[in-house]
Parts: structure tokens; C-alpha cells; sequence
């Protein structure tokens, strides 16, 4: 029987999952636009965030607080490694796209064998931080906490990240890159320095966002490459580049998820998807709001 | 074809045919999966190196085939003539390919491969899920195992050990000399002609759309045999053959051997394969920095390398 | 006697096989305005390109105020005071105009600049927060020539930068044209009509197929009418 809370627990679910993965999608969005590349180390990362902050927050200290910065830095710093072994040194030689595609194919690879050397290859589990565990009460309906304070937390850094975008000049210069590299790089915009700048950004962004959904899924080998072809039906759908676009493509399909997963079982759901990306990069490839960009 | 290729060609023959007599039943075991990804990449190459659209989709194409064998046998019909099976699965091969081509026709370049990628997420996800309940979802399928052949009191038994490795090497023999001689026709040379400005190929007025579509068909019918002939060997089946992932050791093997050369990619299929049963624990290592090196500094692959050696050699 | 700003010295420059520009020479000097005249696909675009190492030349050198700069990457020519407003404006479209003119690096000049844009300019200063893709054809010409200035930019290329415009546009461009040309920015700008381009140019350079054709002062071409029937195609 559909209960309202029931109801209103799969909304926010959703709409949790559907802003966590809005900041990890839009990494993957704008290095996708800006550069070119398609990002298939993306999931690794997100991965990687979530196993540093397990072993930080689980195993060494109990502070989140610590554990939350050392995803950040940690992530940060293997999306630094990956720009400058394999991004730079192809971007200089005028590769293609699908070059980037198949060498960071191979860096996925290791990584996610070198997780699962180090970690194991069976799920761990870590636990909500006290503050946020336990639920709000709505009235009579008992609603989990540590999704709504989430949902607030990363209401408030995409209004940072909105502010950065729009507001500063590296921002402005990142948009206008990514809708026109080439007229950037006549304005005297450097590319290469840029692209560095949100590759690594775009890294730690999905680091965090694995150590915020780690409590309420578990951390498993597989997450990354689980999680990789949801991004890229939210990248396409909202369009490479679009920060409004990446935002509502995130939470349409996640609710759609999450709704459709009352009715459905969840593979079916999943499957109804990746048809809708079917047909969206058939129809329209552009997304909601995108522009042509560098991949066409 | 010059005196020393012939040579060679005919020394390694004679090498890939006595294998099962000198050969450990592990190394046969490998060549044998080698052979049989070495199908399943060649008919990646009509469409990657020839026609120039990566996919990640042919998972699809070989994991169906080798599903069919499965779905047709074990779950539903009780089927165990090998016959009906693999032209069951050439059927199917054939139709998910029509039908793959028929949608990466739309768009291009990274866009196609997304779309592949889709596609191979949905036949996954299908497995997965198991919603007619012919695909034993996550468990897979086991126990396939085709009966011997009688010939009139003689049993040929092409479907496990030697007997399958003989077939497996045939078909292989008879699917690179099928898939050159495609390549060296006039199809071949429009699918070429695609690759390199398609555009150009729809303004002097061909239907590019329709020879996307023939090359997935034709590629599809070779990785379904490819998936038959795995799904023989193993005598089992799980989703992940037609997840992605797979795709991808595909695209990568294509890669490191050469795209656009056949051969290449045989090579790149030997050396994975190879690698992966050979080198201990570590094979994953090994394999992806190999794709990284072969991407960055080998961009025509080990066999563009080895050609490249040959012609100074010669010199 | 001022200086010589530009210097192409026999630029070649390829696309795949085909062979684009085939030995262009020309020069330009401080506070010049020239104009660059020839018919469509003869090369034009190309040698503007060039000159920003967009198609970099395979043979022969760009030379600005003294230091060669063919093999320069694109984004660091702003920084010597080159820039380029390019064929069909690209500008961009996702942002307002005060945010297009604050993409180009202006460096410490930034405040003067807006200033002096907003003074040949005062249409853009009324729209500085609408979208770029919502002005008219006129204004985002006149935007894609004000982002150009925002590079402070000692010599001003522009492509095409009539094209498509109403005959009051033209005359309105014109006039900028020749309000940058009053600071002391020097023009380099191409054209297939001869007749708005020779209205503030003083010298010009034909291109036929690749190859400089024609090279004088604007009266010397004004007078030669069988040069401008044949190269093109005025009568």
C-alpha cells in the first residue's frame, strides 16, 4: 500500500541522490565541453572519494570534518596526476576524443583494480555522521535527516558553484570556453590552464560526492562503474556545459528512479533511462540547454 | 602476398593446427579464446577500423549470441541441435545488429559511441532484471552442452576439447577470409570511404545510413558466432559478457593491435588474452598500462608498429 | 615614419593537402587602416587565422612589433596587443554582453576599456545585462568588435565584419571603425565590397586564389576599374 511517507521518502531520495549527482555530473559536463575529453576515470574518482573518506572517517580518526577535507585534497590530487599523464600530453598532440576515451578507460582500470587490491572487494558500510542521523518529523511523517540536510548542504554549494560560474571571471571564462573554445582562445583565455583548473575541481567535486552517498549506499568496488552511466545520461540529457541543465536533467532522472522504482523493480527502471537517453542523443544531443561544442 | 608472408603464414598454420598435440590443455584452452575473441574483434574492426564509428555496444552483439545458445537450450526449448543454435544466434546477431547500426546511424563521433553505450546499458540491464524469465538474471546460465555428432557409428565431438578447438580454429580461418574479402570489396571500400569523410560519400550520393546498417549486420552475424562458440567453450553464461565493460576490452584490443588492418587486432585479441591467463594477478595492471602506452606514444598499434619495423628492415 | 606594426613574409599555409595562401606578403603600420579585399574563399579568413596562429603557416613568418609570433599559441597574442573579431562575430551567446566583454584579458586596463567601449558603443552599455544571443545582427557586431577592444589591442583585426548588415549598420560600424583608428589602434579588416572598405582604408591588398594581387593606396585602386571588375567583380 502507498503510503505518503512512503511516497515522500522515494521524492526525497530522489532529490537527494539527484543533487549529489549534480555536482558529480557537473565535473564530468563541463570537462566534457571545455576540453573534449570523456571522462571515464569520472566514476573512479567519485569511488576513490568515497573509499578515502571510508578509511579516514572508519578506520584512522572519527572526525568527518577531517575525512570530508581529505577526499577533497585526495581526489583533487589524483585528478591533478590524470590531467597531467594523460590529458596534457594528448591535448598537445591534437588527439581526438576517443583517444582521451580509451586511455582514461585504462586509468578507470587501474584504479579500480588498485581499490579493490587495497580495500577488498566486499561492500563496507559507513555510518551517518550523529548530527545528521535519525529522522525530522513532519507532522505525523517521519522523514530521514540525513537526506534533507544533504539536500540543503548541496543546495548551498551549488549556489557557490552558480556564483563562481557566473560571477567571476574564471567562471565566465570556463562558460564561454566551453560554448566556444576556439573565440576563447582569442580573447587570450589559456585552454590548457583552464582545463586543469576544472578537471582537478571537477575530480574533488566527485570525491565528495561518493563520501555523501556512501552512508546510505555502501562502498563497493563497482559503485564507479554503477554510477558512471547515470553522469552520462545526466551530462547528455542536461546538455555538456549547462549548469541549469545539469541540475535539472540530475533531478528529473534520479526521481524518475526513484519514483519508477516503487512501481518497478529497480534494473527496469534503470532501464527505462538509458532508452530515454536512447533517444535524447537521437533526437536531440544537445540536451535541454547545451551548446555544439567541441565533441561534434 | 610476398614469398616470406607466405611463410610465415603457412609455418604459423601448421603451428595453430597441432597445438592440441604438444599443447598443455590450458594453453590449448587459451588459444582457443583467443581465436574466438580474435572473431569477435575482427568483426569490431569492419566497423571500428573500417567504417570508423566506435562502439561499446558489440558486447551486445557477441553476449546475445552466446545468450541464445543458453535461452534456446536450458531455459526454454530444450534445444541440442547445434545447428539450429548457432543460426539461431547468427539470426539474432544479425537483427541486434541491424538494429544497433540503425541507431548509432543518427549521430557521430563520440555521440555514436554514447548511443552504443546506451544500448549496452539496456541489454544488460535486461539480463539483469530477467523480466520474461529466459535469462536467469544475475546467476546466469549454466550447463550448456551440445551433444556429440554421430556419424554413422563415428563420434565427432565438436563441442568440447579438441574437437571444439579445431572448430573454433575453422571458423576463425573461414571468418578472416569471409571478412578481407568484404573489406577488399566495393563495400569495403564505401565503408572506408565513410570513415574518412562521410559527408563527402552523401554528397556524391550514397545512403551511408544503409551501409552502417549492412556493416552492423554483417558484423553483428560474426560476433554472434563468436558468442556461440564462447558460449560452447564455457558451457556457462553471465550477464557481464554483455555489459559494457566487455565492449570496451573489445575496443581495446582493437586498439593495441591496429584499427582498419584485421590483423591487428587478432594480435591485440592474442595479446589480451594472453595476458589475462598468463600473467599472474597482476594482468589488470599490466593490460590498462598497456592501453594507456599503446594510445599515447603506439597510435597505429603494435601491428602498425611491427609493419613500420619491417619496411626498415627491408631498407 | 611610423613604425611597421604587422609583417607577413611569405606565409604558405596548407588545409590537409590543399595549399590555402601561397606566399602572402603584406604589412601593416602603426595607425594604419587596410583593408584586406578579395572574393569569397579565396583566403581571406585564412590569413587573419594565420596571423593568430589559429592555421598556423607551414612556411614563411608573422612578425609583430619585432618578435615573430608564427609559431605563438593563439592566447598569447592578446597579450602583445593582437586580436581578432572574427567572421561571424562568435560571440557568446550563453552570456550577457557585460559578460562577453569581461571574457578577453584586459589585464590592469580594464575600467578604461569598458569605458571607452561604452563610449562608441553607448547601444551595448544600455543592454549590458541582456543575453548576447538576443541582440539584433548589428548589435552583436558591434558587441564582437567592442570584446576585441577589451583585449587592448594595439592592432585590430576584423573579419568581415560588414557582412550581413544593413546599409545603416555598415555606416554605424564604419564610424566606430574610425574611432578606434582615433586612438591610435591600427586596422587590418577584410572585405569583398570594395566600396565600404575604401570609405576609411588607406591602402589595400587584394587576394585572388591565395596570392596578394594587388597592393597600393585606396586611390590607386579606385582608379584602376579593370582591377576591380576582375578580382572582384565591381563595376
Amino acid at each position: 500500500m502507498l503510503s505518503l511517507e512512503l511516497l515522500l521518502i522515494q521524492i526525497i531520495n530522489g532529490l537527494f541522490i539527484g543533487f549529489v549527482f549534480t555536482l558529480v555530473a557537473l565535473g564530468l559536463s563541463i570537462v566534457m565541453g571545455l576540453l573534449g575529453v570523456v571522462n571515464f576515470a569520472h566514476g573512479a574518482l567519485y569511488m576513490l572519494g568515497a573509499y578515502v573518506g571510508y578509511t579516514l572517517i572508519c578506520l584512522l580518526s572519527q572526525n568527518y570534518v577531517l575525512g570530508f577535507i581529505s577526499v577533497v585534497f585526495a581526489c583533487a590530487g589524483a585528478g591533478l596526476i590524470i590531467f597531467l599523464a594523460i590529458v596534457k600530453p594528448l591535448k598537445s598532440k591534437g588527439r581526438p576524443p576517443l583517444d582521451f576515451l580509451i586511455a582514461l578507460i585504462g586509468v578507470n582500470m587501474i584504479m579500480e583494480e588498485s581499490i579493490k587490491s587495497i580495500w577488498g572487494a566486499e561492500p563496507k558500510y559507513l555510518p551517518i555522521p550523529q548530527i545528521f542521523s535519525g529522522q525530522i518529523a513532519f507532522g505525523s511523517l517521519l522523514l530521514p535527516k540525513y537526506q534533507l540536510c544533504i539536500i540543503a548542504i548541496s543546495s548551498v554549494v551549488l549556489l557557490l558553484i552558480y556564483y563562481f560560474f557566473y560571477k567571476t571571471d574564471v567562471g565566465i571564462r570556463s562558460l564561454a570556453s566551453v560554448e566556444d573554445p576556439e573565440t576563447a582562445s582569442l580573447q587570450g583565455v589559456n585552454l590548457t590552464r583552464l582545463g586543469l583548473l576544472i578537471f582537478v575541481i571537477g575530480a574533488a567535486v566527485a570525491g565528495a560526492g561518493g563520501i555523501l552517498i556512501g552512508p546510505i549506499f555502501s562502498v563497493t568496488p563497482t559503485m564507479g562503474i554503477e554510477v558512471l552511466g547515470l553522469i552520462f545520461v545526466i551530462v547528455i540529457f542536461g546538455g555538456l556545459g549547462s549548469l541549469e541543465g545539469t541540475f535539472l536533467a540530475s533531478i528529473l532522472i534520479c526521481e524518475i528512479r526513484s519514483l519508477g522504482s516503487i512501481f518497478l523493480p529497480e534494473t527496469l527502471a534503470e532501464m527505462l533511462v538509458y532508452c530515454l537517453l536512447l533517444l535524447i542523443l537521437i533526437t536531440r544531443p544537445r540536451g535541454i540547454k547545451g551548446y555544439a561544442g567541441i565533441l561534434e | 602476398m610476398s614469398g616470406t608472408h607466405a611463410i610465415i603464414l603457412s609455418l604459423f598454420l601448421c603451428f595453430l593446427f597441432t597445438i592440441p598435440l604438444f599443447g598443455t590443455r590450458f594453453f590449448t584452452y587459451t588459444i582457443t579464446c583467443a581465436l574466438i575473441w580474435g572473431i569477435l574483434v575482427m568483426a569490431y574492426d569492419l566497423i571500428c577500423g573500417y567504417t570508423g564509428i566506435v562502439s561499446l555496444g558489440h558486447s551486445v552483439l557477441y553476449g546475445m549470441g552466446a545468450y541464445s545458445v543458453g535461452i534456446l537450450s536450458v531455459m526454454i526449448l530444450k534445444v541440442t541441435n547445434p545447428l539450429i543454435l548457432i543460426l539461431s544466434a547468427i539470426a539474432l546477431g544479425a537483427f541486434l545488429g541491424l538494429i544497433l547500426g540503425f541507431l548509432c546511424s543518427f549521430s557521430r563521433g563520440v555521440y555514436a559511441l554514447l548511443v552504443s553505450f546506451a544500448f549496452a546499458q539496456i541489454f544488460w540491464l535486461f539480463v539483469m532484471a530477467d523480466p520474461l524469465h529466459i535469462t536467469n538474471g544475475e546467476s546466469g546460465i549454466t550447463g550448456l552442452r551440445p551433444p556429440p555428432l554421430n556419424l554413422g557409428g563415428f563420434t565427432l565431438d565438436l563441442f568440447r576439447g579438441n574437437g571444439l578447438y579445431y572448430l573454433v580454429l575453422i571458423v576463425f580461418l573461414i571468418s578472416y577470409t569471409l571478412i578481407r574479402m568484404i573489406t577488399n570489396s566495393q563495400f569495403g571500400f564505401i565503408l572506408k570511404g565513410i570513415k574518412e569523410n562521410e559527408d563527402r560519400l552523401r554528397s556524391l550520393g550514397y545512403d551511408t545510413r544503409q551501409y552502417k546498417m549492412l556493416a552492423f549486420t554483417l558484423s553483428g552475424i560474426f560476433s554472434a558466432i563468436a558468442g556461440v562458440l564462447t558460449a560452447f567453450l564455457e558451457n556457462a553464461i553471465s550477464p557481464g559478457i554483455v555489459h559494457w565493460i566487455t565492449g570496451a576490452q573489445i575496443l581495446l584490443m582493437e586498439i593495441l593491435g591496429g584499427q582498419g588492418t584485421l590483423i591487428g587486432p587478432v594480435i591485440g585479441s592474442f595479446l589480451v588474452t594472453f595476458l589475462k591467463f598468463w600473467s599472474g594477478e597482476n594482468w589488470v595492471y599490466y593490460l590498462a598500462s598497456l592501453y594507456i602506452l599503446v594510445v599515447m606514444f603506439l597510435p597505429r598499434g603494435l601491428w602498425g608498429v611491427l609493419q613500420d619495423l619491417l619496411a626498415k628492415l627491408r631498407k | 615614419m611610423s613604425e611597421i606594426l604587422l609583417e607577413l613574409k611569405d606565409v604558405h599555409v596548407y588545409y590537409g593537402s590543399a595549399h590555402i595562401l601561397q606566399g602572402v606578403s603584406l604589412y601593416i603600420k602603426e595607425g594604419e587602416v587596410v583593408a584586406l579585399l578579395g572574393r569569397n574563399g579565396v583566403g581571406k579568413t585564412t590569413t587573419l587565422r594565420s596571423i593568430m596562429s589559429l592555421t598556423p603557416p607551414k612556411k614563411g613568418s608573422v612578425i609583430f612589433r619585432g618578435k615573430d609570433v608564427t609559431k605563438l599559441p593563439p592566447h598569447l597574442h592578446v597579450r602583445l596587443g593582437l586580436s581578432l573579431c572574427p567572421e561571424g562575430r562568435r560571440i557568446f551567446q550563453g552570456l550577457t554582453v557585460m559578460q562577453n566583454l569581461k571574457v578577453p584579458l584586459s589585464g590592469t586596463n580594464r575600467k578604461e576599456l569598458l569605458k571607452l567601449v561604452f563610449q562608441i558603443f553607448p547601444e551595448l552599455y544600455e543592454r549590458k545585462n541582456q543575453y548576447a544571443g538576443s541582440l539584433s545582427g548589428g548589435e552583436q557586431q558591434m558587441l564582437a568588435i567592442a570584446r576585441a577592444i577589451m583585449c587592448n589591442p594595439k592592432l585590430l583585426l576584423l573579419d568581415e565584419p560588414m557582412e550581413g548588415l544593413s546599409l545603416l549598420m555598415v555606416r554605424r560600424v564604419l564610424k566606430c571603425l574610425e574611432e578606434i583608428r582615433e586612438r591610435g589602434i591600427g586596422i587590418l579588416f577584410t572585405s569583398c565590397t570594395p566600396r565600404d572598405a575604401l570609405a576609411i582604408s588607406e591602402r589595400a591588398y587584394i587576394l585572388e586564389k591565395g596570392k596578394i594581387v594587388f597592393e597600393g593606396t585606396k586611390h590607386k585602386l579606385q582608379e584602376s576599374s579593370e582591377i576591380l571588375q576582375k578580382y572582384l567583380g565591381v563595376v
